[in-house]
């Protein structure tokens, strides 16, 4: 069990990279491990995207339908207005943060991460979809956007680490943080399967076993007998 | 190109910049932990950032593992031990004061436990790999250990307390976190089963400024210095103290002290990580609530209770809350 020496120390940062970059490295120094730190490290599975025709269909017929000629959102009339045409309902990105934090930790949303992210949905494709809702339903303006998108990739790398998935952060590169120590901690991982997998191939019949008469058999006929699955004589 | 292609194209950007430094903070830490794979370092820095992200005293709000890892524990103990300490100080017209007050990190109150009420569902999407409850471990922390038998947690006794007539209660049967979950009425002496080796220990349980409960193992048990005694030598160290400053002041002039310049800005108590932050990034220290900023030293990451219904930064405890506050 860790026994941390001392406290956290109390730091400030004006990005999330640099406070859990500091949070880590405070908590090494107070006495924890990287392995206390994580505490389990289950085997994680891998996302993996499927293919599917109906998707597929659906997003060339959204593309065919053409997208709006220049200008044309000059044309709609000024008394109604888009959401995000108007002034944004919250402006403070702290408490934007929060409002997008607490819907996003609502059960049925992490369902969704998570199915997204086993599915092989990039954090930064799921962020991106998360914090345009919001601003185009007008809770949040870009400015607030861009500034959560930090956070909320972070929030979502935590779900997928929780839920023990191996995530792409952009595009296909979920393996890019693997590292020589990750290939050899899995091979040890994987060896003694191996291990087992090469003792019954290796594993001599024990002749005591098969009666005699079916021994002869097999040594008279040799290459002769045929498989079971093998054809029939035409 | 239009609005809402910029704003993908920009974000795209953003989240290509976030990348490049998540791999640069993984190189950082990798350089201080040797031999250890990256992918672990960037599982920690997930849940460092989700710590961080949430807040520290909503942690909770979380759940999953992350609530109950000795990590995770250990970085709530920050926000609670300064939100009962003198952190920002206590004077009510400290512009952090304001801060605080605008401050109110509501996410552990109005966030579903996701991963508690959702762990099944999710399971089953994850192939059955996860443990999003977490609940082994949990139990194994709390005393508790499952029966084979009837596939019920029940209270391992091995860790449990041995009541033998030294308490002022008898804790007999109890887990620590049972008596600690009891508060103050259960201070006292005893023969003790340490839940971490296992062995029994003489001690005693004693609480801190803070009310949290402390089990002291291995320690003597004695009666302690009578009234007659303290008085005895509060008398003695008040009458030194008294003569000492008296010589100090007859034979010693006051320190010299030299002529703060411009750029002075040394006070009566060293400024808080918040004060330097805004300091250094030029922020008036009573907006900063309108910047977003990460850390333990963050009023949002230390607030998580309604406001007003709290107990205020710096205020003594169970005091009542008065109007001033408001101004």
């Amino acid at each position: 069990m860790p026994s941390p020496k001392r406290n956290p120390k109390l730091f400030v940062k004006g990005n999330v990279s640099e406070a859990a970059q500091e949070a880590v490295l405070d908590a090494l120094d107070a006495g924890f491990t990287i392995d206390e730190i994580i505490e389990t490290n289950n085997p994680k599975l891998r996302a993996e995207s499927e293919f599917n025709q109906e998707n597929l269909d659906e997003l060339v017929s959204l593309k065919n339908q053409g997208s709006p000629i220049p200008g044309q959102s000059l044309t709609n009339n000024p008394d109604t207005p888009y959401p995000w045409e108007t002034p944004p309902d919250i402006t403070n990105p702290n408490e934007a943060l929060d409002n997008v934090v607490e819907e996003l930790l609502q059960p049925k949303a992490v369902q969704k991460v998570v199915s997204a992210l086993a599915g092989g949905l990039p954090v930064g494709d799921i962020s991106m979809a998360i914090l345009y809702n919001k601003f185009i339903q007008g809770v949040i303006n870009i400015d607030v956007l861009m500034l959560l998108a930090e956070p909320v990739m972070y929030l979502i790398m935590a779900i997928g680490e929780e839920a023990d998935i191996k995530y792409n952060i952009e595009g296909d590169d979920m393996d890019e943080f693997d590292d020589e120590d990750d290939i050899a901690e899995r091979e040890q991982q994987l060896n003694p399967l191996q291990q087992i997998k090469q003792d019954t191939v290796n594993k001599k019949i024990n002749e005591n076993a098969i009666p005699k008469n079916i021994l002869d058999r097999v040594k008279e006929q040799g290459p002769e007998i045929r498989s079971m699955l093998s054809r029939g004589e035409e | 190109m239009g609005l809402f292609s910029s704003i993908k194209k920009a974000f795209k950007k953003v989240v290509n910049g976030v990348k490049k430094v998540v791999k640069k903070v993984v190189g950082g830490v990798k350089k201080v932990v040797k031999k250890i794979g990256s992918s672990k370092i960037l599982k920690a820095l997930a849940i460092a950032a989700a710590v961080v992200v949430t807040g520290g005293a909503a942690i909770g709000a979380f759940g999953g593992k992350l609530a109950t890892t000795q990590f995770g524990s250990w970085m709530v103990g920050a926000s609670q031990k300064v939100l009962g300490g003198t952190l920002f100080g206590t004077t009510a017209g400290n512009p952090l004061v304001r801060v605080l007050q605008q401050t109110g990190n509501f996410v552990a109150k109005t966030a579903a436990k996701p991963f508690g009420a959702a762990g099944k569902a999710i399971g089953s999407v994850a192939g059955g790999a996860t443990d999003f409850l977490g609940i082994t471990d949990k139990a194994t922390r709390m005393g508790y250990v499952l029966d084979p038998t009837t596939g019920k947690y029940v209270v391992d006794t091995s860790k449990t307390f041995q009541g033998e007539g030294y308490f002022t209660k008898d804790l007999s049967g109890q887990t620590l976190a049972e008596v600690k979950a009891g508060e103050l009425g259960t201070i006292g002496t005893g023969k003790v089963i340490d839940p971490d080796t296992g062995k029994a220990v003489y001690g005693n349980i004693t609480a801190d400024a803070s009310g949290a409960l402390k089990a002291n193992v291995g320690e003597q048990i004695s009666t302690g210095p009578t009234t007659g005694e303290i008085m005895k030598s509060a008398a003695i160290n008040q009458g030194f103290n008294l003569a000492s400053s008296a010589v100090a002041s007859k034979y010693f002039s006051e320190d010299p002290r030299g002529q703060s310049d411009s750029l002075y800005l040394e006070g009566k108590t060293p400024l808080t990580p918040l004060q330097v932050y805004a300091s250094q990034s030029n922020i008036n220290i009573a907006d900063i609530y309108n910047y977003p900023t990460y850390g333990t030293g963050d009023p949002g990451y230390m607030m998580n209770a309604a406001l007003f219904s709290q107990d205020t930064i710096g205020s003594p405890v169970n005091l009542p809350i008065t109007g001033e506050m408001n101004a």
